[in-house]
This record gives structure tokens, sequence and C-alpha cells, in this order.
């Protein structure tokens, strides 16, 4: 009988290195394909948001350098990991991040300062939208979460904050409501809006949460699965993103928009370079931030910009959230507590 | 077979069956939202995503790497499983646990984890680095499925094959691959299917040129809520089902059971 470990160590040599050059072969081809496609990789939303950064950013910046850029559909933590998975060699170039991970990032030192001379555009952003962020980061758009509500149901829907949740305590409008959870993404800054309503106590901000509970349909964690609560008429009053909510309401007769007394919290898409990525990167922050593609972003996403040079045609501006009606959370005193928020969320409401 | 068993089986059947429905019957809603029961009926959705490269591209990216890993992991799990089977060299069950351990993991975890060490070799985000992912992630399914039905065959067939004179190559090519091809192929499949809808790992390793479809369904189910989504979830399910009744036709799918057959290992 043959057996396998019979078989002379030469003829298994002679079987295995044309394998292996086969393989290594392979290999380079795939490194090849990777190399021949190194160029700038920058992030974007998925959907209106990708298609809104292909037609006025990338758009822009093909027009300066010839080539397109890479662009990515991730959210804010995962760019977070791949930039500190290799800080030497970024595989994204330019991070769209959210307002506590753009702090942080700057903190930790992978992002670059903005730079005018390197963007010129950014002469125009005013300060506001920068310096909470130490000029680490730009705001690119930003919103508010404002009132949807089902005009059929609700007749007089709530004039300030405050009545609208009194009213949800009282039981007013059923369990009919929806609010965003701390847990959602951006409900620790809806928290800190709402302590600003009740004289910066967090105590009363989360008894409130609790006290409304059992007339909340849900409090929301997905912003599609509560905008399709909404849409199927299982709630009547949903607390939801501005530019999404007038859409919505100008396709439906039945649904109205508004934004209580006294305003709403500022919520952002933070433009940020990383560190030792390639200068051409620098090129697509300004495309970003140039008038017309920020006009052109504002005109797809129906969120306002930061160019103080942009100027909106009247249809847009009417559906767009008034810089003066909405107040940016003031990161540097909450960010530190939301883990608590969060523990306290999950221990007294959830 | 009773009148109860039936029920449950039909039940069991609505039950994995409903949502896909409902999936079908959203995608063809001509509302601008998901909504249930539709206002109507369309083929929008379905003509939007086709013409979507940021839906298309990432479909047949896809497909290309289920293949790819599926096809590489084989490569793995055979020597593998014939090693482990035929050989049982020392700490042979500690090799078949290594092996399997990425089903112990949290895919998110593996898919950190997987994103640091790759980007610390120069491989992170890059197409090897995906690939090399998914291999991780799909081996143990082939492997467990070779690895059953190489144990439960006879091995004094080879061991035949090779009295009569047939090298270790010509063995394994005429014996063993054909003994062997019911789980290789019911693994691969597994693993393609499992490829293809992988997320976490994708997620962090893919690129701009090689994201997968499911990044892109996520990506878009994270900001946007019309019925789209629905419509590619839906050709992604056909090309499932396509790829089940290709199987069927030319292979037979009854072929992919394990043999009646005892054999003398135990594992599976």
């Amino acid at each position: 009988m043959i057996l396998q470990s019979e078989i002379r160590p030469a003829r298994k040599r002679a079987r295995f290195l044309p394998a292996l050059a086969i393989a290594l072969g392979a290999l380079g081809l795939f490194a090849a394909h990777d190399a021949a496609a190194q160029k700038i990789t920058v992030v974007a939303s998925g959907g209106i948001w990708l298609e809104s950064a292909k037609q006025n950013f990338a758009a822009c910046y093909k027009e300066r350098t010839g080539s397109d850029p890479d662009i990515l559909v991730l959210n804010s933590g995962e760019v977070i990991n791949r930039i500190r998975a290799n800080k030497e060699n970024p595989s994204i170039h330019v991070a769209l991040l959210s307002e506590i991970d753009a702090i942080r990032a700057g903190r930790e030192g992978l992002l670059d300062k903005l730079d005018a001379s390197k963007a010129p555009n950014l002469k125009d952003v005013p300060e506001v939208f920068r310096k909470q962020w130490d000029d680490y980061a730009t705001i690119q758009n930003f919103g508010a979460m404002i009132v949807m509500y089902n005009k059929d149901k609700i007749k007089e829907p709530p004039k300030d904050w405050k009545t609208l949740i009194d009213n949800t305590i009282a039981g007013k409008y059923g369990n009919r409501v929806s609010f965003p959870a701390v847990t959602m993404a951006w409900g620790p800054q809806f928290t800190w809006f709402l302590t600003t309503l009740y004289n910066g106590s967090e105590d009363e901000v989360f008894a409130k949460y609790k006290a409304m509970a059992p007339n909340i349909a849900k409090y929301w964690v997905n912003p599609v699965d509560a905008i399709n609560m909404f849409a199927t008429k299982e709630v009547d009053i949903l607390v939801y993103w501005d530019g999404r909510a007038y859409d919505f309401a100008k396709q439906n007769a039945w649904a109205g928009a508004y934004i209580p007394d006294p305003g709403a919290f500022q919520s952002a898409a933070m433009l940020a370079k990383v560190k030792n990525a390639p200068e051409a990167s620098w090129q697509y922050i300004d495309c970003v931030l140039s008038p017309k593609a920020q006009l052109g972003h504002a005109s797809m996403i129906k969120y306002p910009v930061v160019n103080s040079k942009v100027v909106y045609p009247d249809d847009l501006k009417a559906v767009l959230t008034p810089l003066e009606k909405v107040r940016q959370p003031e990161f540097l005193k909450f960010m530190d507590k939301i883990p608590a928020w969060i523990e306290r969320w999950n221990k007294e409401i959830q | 077979m009773n009148r109860w068993l039936k029920a449950y089986i039909a039940l069991a059947a609505v039950f994995l069956l409903l949502p896909m429905a409902l999936v079908v019957v959203v995608s063809l809603s001509s509302a601008q939202f998901v909504i249930f029961p539709p206002p109507g009926f369309s083929l929008k959705w379905f003509a939007r995503v086709l013409q979507d490269t940021s839906f298309m591209r990432p479909l047949w990216n896809s497909i290309q790497l289920g293949l790819l890993s599926t096809i590489m992991a084989a490569m793995l799990a055979v020597p593998a499983a014939i090693v482990l089977v035929r050989r049982r060299p020392p700490g042979a069950e500690a090799i078949q646990t290594f092996l399997l351990s990425p089903l112990a993991l949290p895919s998110l975890v593996l898919a950190i984890a997987l994103l640091f060490f790759l980007s610390s070799i120069g491989l992170g985000n890059t197409y090897i680095g995906l690939l090399i992912g998914h291999v991780v992630i799909v081996l143990p399914y082939l492997l467990r499925t070779v690895l059953a039905v190489y144990s439960a065959s006879d091995p004094r067939i080879e061991e035949a094959a090779y009295t009569l004179g047939a090298n270790p190559w010509r063995a394994f090519w005429r014996v063993t691959l054909p003994a062997i091809r019911p789980g290789l192929f019911a693994g691969g499949m597994f693993a393609f299917l499992i490829s293809f809808d992988e997320v976490a790992v994708a997620l962090m390793l893919s690129n701009a040129s090689n994201m997968t479809l499911p990044v892109s369904i996520l990506g878009y189910l994270v900001n946007n809520y019309d019925p789209a989504v629905a419509a590619i979830s839906v050709i992604k399910m056909a090309i499932v089902v396509v790829v089940l009744i290709a199987v069927e036709k030319f292979y037979g799918l009854g072929s992919l059971t394990l043999p009646q057959r005892g054999g003398t290992a135990s594992h599976g």
C-alpha cells in the first residue's frame, strides 16, 4: 500500500512551488488593483446624501483635479475605527463625523487643523461652526429636531416643548407620541437641550422621560422606524429631524411639521481632514465648503449649510430651520456625562 | 403524517415565508414610504435600484466576493479535513476547535480585530484584506460539513485506491473528492450565502470600490425610508432562489444530504 507520507519531498516541492507562484501572482494582481485605485477617499451618508456628495462635492473636485474621489458610506463610529486602525496611512482622507466623535478625534490627534490657506472657502464659514471643535472640524450642514404631527388628529399642536411634554404626561394624545431615546445617536444632545428648558436639571429631565413613558408609543432609536411609525399613523406626534419632516409634510397633506418654542438644538455633520491624508484632501474640503456646492447640497438634502455666501431661493428657505432658531449643544459640558445618562436611561426608563 | 404535524409544518413555513412575502409586497409599493398595506402597486423602485450604481456595483461585488471566498475557504477546508480525519495529528481536536472558532466570536468583534490586525500589516481596507476576512468567516461552515461527510466515508476505499497503484493526487481526485462532494457542495453553498449576507466584516474592511451589497443597504437604510431597500432585497432573494433552483436542476438538492452509511470517526 502506498501512503501519502511516502511521497518524496522533491515531488511535493515540485507541485507546491508552481501553486505558490500562482497564489503570489494572484495576490500581486489584487495588490496592483488596490494600488491603482489609490486616490482620496471621502465619506458620505447613504441615499440622497450620497447622491448629493457625488453631484455637488465630487463633481467640483473632479473639475479641479481631474479625478474622482472614492466615496464611502459609513457612520461616524466606523470612520473613527478605520482611522484609529491605521494612523500613519489612513484609508479615509476626508472624514464625516458626529459632533462628539469630531471632538474626540481632534483630541486623539487623528485630524489636522483646518487651514484657510489650503481651503480658502473656510474663510466664509462663521467661527461658530468650528469653535467647539478647536478648528479640527467644521460643520458641513446642520439640522434640528422638531415636531411632526397628524393634522387630522391634532388640531392644536402645542406651541412649546414644555407644553408638549406636559400634555403627553397628562395623556392628552393617548399613547400616540414618539420621542427619541437617549440611546439614539443624537439622544444625548436632545437630553441636553431639554435640560436647558428645565433649569439645567438632568434629574428633572429624566423625571419627565419617566412620567411620559406610559403615554409614549416608542422612544425611538432608529430614524427609519420612527418615520415609518408616523407614516403608518401609529403615532400622531413624532419628534424628528426637520429636513425629513418638512419633506414628508410636503408630500402628505395630513402631516404637519413645526419648530416648538423656544427653538431646537442643532445637530450637525462634521467635516474634517484626517492626519496624514494626501494634500488633495484640502481640495475636496474646499469644494464641500464652496458656495455653489453648498447650495446644491442644501437643495438636495433640505438642510441648512454653513457658507455665509450661500443665498437660498425662497422655496428652499421656507423649509430650512433658520440658524437663530437652533441652539448649538455645549458638547464640552455634557459629553463626558453621556455614559452615565445612557446607564440611567437603561435602568430607569427602558 | 398526522394532522398536527402537517399543521405544525405549515405554521413553520408561514413563519419563515411571511417576512419575505411582506418585503416583496412593500417592494411593489407605489408609496414614497414603507407603508403596509401599500396604497397602490408599481415597479418604480425596481427601476430605481436597477439604474442605481450604488446598489448594482455592490451587488456584483458581493457575488464576486462570495464566490472567491468560498473557493479559497474550500482550498483550506479540504486539506484540513483530510489531515484531521485520516492523519489525526497530535492536537487534532484543538486544531479543529481553532479552525471553527470564528463561529464563537461576535462578528463585530472579529471585524474590528481584523481591521486593526490587517491594517498593521498593510492590508487594511484592501480587497485582499476583505477577502481574508470573508474566508475567516466562511471557513468554519465549509470545514464543518466537509469534516462530517469525510468522517462518515469509509477509509478502506482510499486505501484500496492506493493499493491498486493510484498516486495521492489520483486517489484524491477519483476517490476522496467524490466522497466529500456532497459536504463540499452543501458547505460551499452555506459559505457563499454567509458571505453574500455578511455585514460586520465588510463594513470594517471594504473600501469604496469593493463595497458589498449588505453594507450598501445598511448605509441606505440609516438615512432613507423609501421602499428601494425592499426592491434590492427582493433582487437579492431572487439571486439566492435562482442559485438553489440551479443546484436542484444540475445537481439535485437531495444529493446534498449526508451519506446514510455510518463511518469510523465521530465528527459532525
